[in-house]
């Protein structure tokens, strides 16, 4: 049993944390999200001369060798600055699902491009009709000669505007809810046939809805075995929801610190208001929230480390469940501690509160992964 | 890149850990209900025997020399197994102990740790008063002659475990306040029989845990029963708390209540709400194994903890409580029948069976039993609010004016002292 990290680890911390405090500042953070493209394409190429996109992927793949736990700690100080680089679209599920099922020339022709920061990617995996459930298909992939055609829909597919390929699901065989007849796809975004419409979302970001229409892929664009993607989705949702947990874990921290912070300066009734016993207590329990959330988080990582299965299932979905709802009362908490100020869009606070509840209906809800974490 | 951060124990605490696991299997009956007073006895002998009766003293006073991580695999196996060392060993192993290590008199050393040690002697604390609960610094039982031969007068209240159908104690620690220095206060050894002590009992709410009243009128004592240097009221603050080993394995008493209630669960119709009711805990209990592993690691390296073990208290506290409230929704109307022994109703006999399910046998009692336990262990004095006003202050919520921060160091220092109970 160990919870400390590595030299190499350590030092990955130190500098991502360093960048974060000397680089990316809230207001120049709040610009990004206004421009045209949704992030700083300068931010991205320095996450790859830094080394950070492919801190995940294995030596053989061009990476440095890292698993889950070097994902996590990115994730934890990109979510203390709500980064909207599209790390979580791009290198956790775009690279992932290749990394995890991709065969070696998949590999060879897409992983250089998502380390050296040259191509974007997003994952199109939900749909309208489907909430949560990752087998609930609609979209199609019919064989024809060589290859494959694709036809349906996608919704809020992240980093979409910005992709260049879109790793996609699509039913190859079954009924519309089952898990098997699952199969997934790497797909040009500019194919033929692909049509995207792109929109910001509430927490600073980019996404698209997307329309598949006769979009003919070869059969060297199947990641995996055909009717067998369901798995492997799984698993690169579940890397997923470590990383935008670990972001709420970072966000979490940041909201407690800067409410402590706030409630010993801010004076009310000739005090600072942090003298009031019931706000003490208050953030006594915004950093247990916290605290449980990162003990969660913690778990979550060495689980997926040691191997993808059940444990490392529930592991993660017990760490969404709490992200989510401590995500919501350390969120609330921090805006009501900061009274009116914690209402205005100038504050950061606001921010990271819209950031929390988004992070809880990714990749499925409380709800949806108490079922699952009970089903395990 | 190496992952240093991992969950599996090191190859030499799995070894441990089977022992240890092998070790309270032989010896400790399965579950706490219905232990005879012979297996409790034989359970002391072995752990006496196996050395393993005082674990966290130091060891030149027949402490194991155990790391941190073998605490929490002895606490846990203990926690799992029901094993309560409160009852087991009497409070003598986890305070009057430490205790007298700590700031006794070389004389009272000498009486009194090799019984403790021997788990010979049992005792009890008698620490609260009925005017005041826990409040220390408005106690107002004193003893005088503090040096030399003693003279305690005085009132206590709620004392656990004086009489007890296993074995009474044979020991009284009771904590005073000097007469000639009223801000100090000294633990004060009493013995259970002395003459001078008039005592009353009442049962708690379970019907069945007993606790004592105590009223001492100038009871004399030798010098060498004043187990403590006289200390300011930080320094016994902390004094009805589990220790920090303890505090730090209540996942697993929250781990086994939970699969009791699996096996009920598994017998039920299929039930929506229950079934919400049982994940939330069971995740709830998920992160507190966590936190709890977050800890040790911390004190193994030396490090200070990620949380205020107040809020460790507090968080283990909440979940068993809410564990026993699932349990009592379980079983629904076979929750009501309380069989009591001091109740003569012919209907109740134990040879004509259990009343309802098997599995609901004693659990009202447990449940009523853990709101007792609670008390004592998070709740006594001004309770769970003096917790969050301690974590408030060790986290540096607010911002303390000159007064409090010197108040902070000394309670900063209590809390470690308590800590190393």
């Amino acid at each position: 049993m160990d919870f400390s990290f590595t030299e190499e680890q350590t030092l990955l911390e130190e500098s991502v944390t360093k960048y974060m405090q000397n680089d990316y500042d809230f207001e120049s953070r709040q610009k990004l999200t206004r421009s045209e493209l949704g992030y700083s394409a300068q931010n991205w190429s320095t996450f790859a001369e830094l080394g950070w996109l492919g801190v995940a992927f294995s030596e053989a793949d061009g990476g440095f060798g890292g698993g889950a736990i070097e994902a996590m700690l990115m994730a934890e100080i990109f979510g203390k600055s709500l980064v909207v680089e599209p790390f979580l679209a791009t290198i956790v599920l775009t690279g992932g699902a290749i990394k995890h099922g991709g065969t070696p020339a998949q590999k060879e022709k897409y992983l250089p491009g998502i380390i050296d920061g040259s191509v974007q990617g997003a994952l199109a995996y939900a749909e309208p009709q489907g909430r949560f459930n990752l087998s609930d298909l609609t979209t199609t992939a019919s064989k024809k000669d060589d290859g494959y055609v694709i036809n349906g829909y996608k919704a809020v597919v992240l980093n979409g505007p910005a992709a260049d390929i879109l790793v996609v699901s699509a039913r190859t065989s079954g009924e519309q809810r089952d898990t098997d007849g699952v199969s997934l796809f790497v797909v040009d975004a500019n194919a033929a046939g692909v049509t995207r419409r792109d929109y910001p979302t509430v927490d600073g970001l980019r996404a698209s809805e997307i329309t598949f229409e006769n979009v003919a892929v070869t059969s060297d664009a199947l990641l995996g075995e055909e009717g067998k993607g369901f798995g492997l989705l799984e698993h690169v949702i579940d890397d997923g929801i470590l990383s935008v947990g670990a972001e709420a874990v970072g966000a979490m921290e940041v909201l407690y610190k800067d409410t402590v912070e706030y409630c010993k300066t801010r004076e009310q009734f000739g005090q600072p208001i942090g003298k009031f016993q019931v706000l003490q207590h208050r953030m006594v329990d915004m950093f247990m929230e916290h605290e449980q959330s990162k003990s969660l988080m913690f778990m979550a990582a060495m689980r997926l480390d040691e191997g993808y299965g059940p444990e490392a299932q529930k592991a993660v979905s017990a760490f969404k469940v709490q992200v989510g709802k401590s995500g919501r009362f350390v969120g609330q908490s921090a805006v009501q501690l900061h009274g009116g100020m914690g209402m205005t869009d100038e504050l950061n606070i606001g921010h990271y509160f819209k950031r929390l509840t988004i992070i809880d209906t990714l990749f499925g809800n409380v709800d949806f992964h108490l079922k699952r974490f009970g089903r395990l | 890149m190496d992952n240093a951060v991992q969950i599996a124990l090191a190859t030499q605490q799995e070894k441990f850990a089977a022992q240890v696991e092998a070790f309270v299997r032989q010896h400790w009956p399965v579950g706490r209900n219905n232990v005879q007073a012979a297996q409790v006895a034989a359970w002391r002998r072995a752990v006496v025997h196996e050395g393993w009766s005082v674990p966290a003293w130091p060891e030149q006073f027949g402490g194991t020399g155990w790391d941190a991580i073998q605490h929490f695999i002895w606490q846990q196996a203990c926690a799992r197994h029901n094993v309560d060392q409160i009852f087991a060993a009497g409070a003598g192993v986890a305070v009057i102990g430490p205790m007298l290590i700590a700031s006794g008199s070389r004389a009272a050393q000498s009486e009194f740790l090799e019984d403790i040690r021997g788990w010979r002697a049992r005792w009890c604390l008698a620490l609260f008063e009925p005017a005041c609960d826990a409040q220390i610094s408005a106690m107002t039982t004193t003893v005088s002659g503090v040096g030399g031969d003693l003279c305690l007068s005085g009132e206590k209240s709620l004392i656990l475990d004086l009489r007890h159908p296993d074995g009474n104690a044979d020991w009284l620690g009771v904590l005073a306040r000097c007469s000639d220095q009223p801000d100090a206060f000294v633990l004060v050894a009493v013995p259970a029989d002395h003459p001078g002590l008039s005592l009353r009992y009442s049962t708690t709410l379970d019907g069945i845990t007993e606790v004592a009243q105590v009223t001492m009128n100038s009871v004399e004592l030798p010098p060498q029963y004043c187990l403590t240097e006289p200390a300011a009221a930080h320094d016994y603050q902390y004094l009805q708390y589990s220790s920090v080993y303890a505090t730090l394995a209540k996942s697993a008493v929250a781990a086994a209540q939970l699969e009791r209630i699996d096996a009920v669960l598994a017998r039920l119709a299929e039930d929506e709400e229950l079934a919400v009711k049982r994940n939330t805990l069971a995740v709830d209990l998920a992160g507190l194994q966590a936190l709890e592993l977050r800890c040790v690691d911390a004190l193994a390296r030396g490090q200070p903890l990620p949380v205020p073990l107040d809020l460790m208290r507090l968080r283990s506290g909440e979940i068993l409580l809410q564990l026993g409230a699932l349990q009592i929704d379980c079983f629904g109307y076979y929750a009501l029948p309380y069989p009591d022994p001091a109740f003569p109703n012919p209907m109740l006999l134990h040879n004509e069976g259990p009343i309802g399910p098997v599995e609901a046998v004693g659990v009202m009692q447990q449940t009523l039993a853990d709101q007792v336990t609670a008390f004592f262990e998070q709740d006594a004095g001004a309770g769970i609010t003096a917790l969050k006003d301690h974590a408030a202050k060790q986290l540096k919520i607010a911002a303390p004016s000159t007064e409090e921060a010197s108040e902070n160091d000394t309670a900063e220092t209590a809390g470690k002292t308590a800590d190393n109970l």
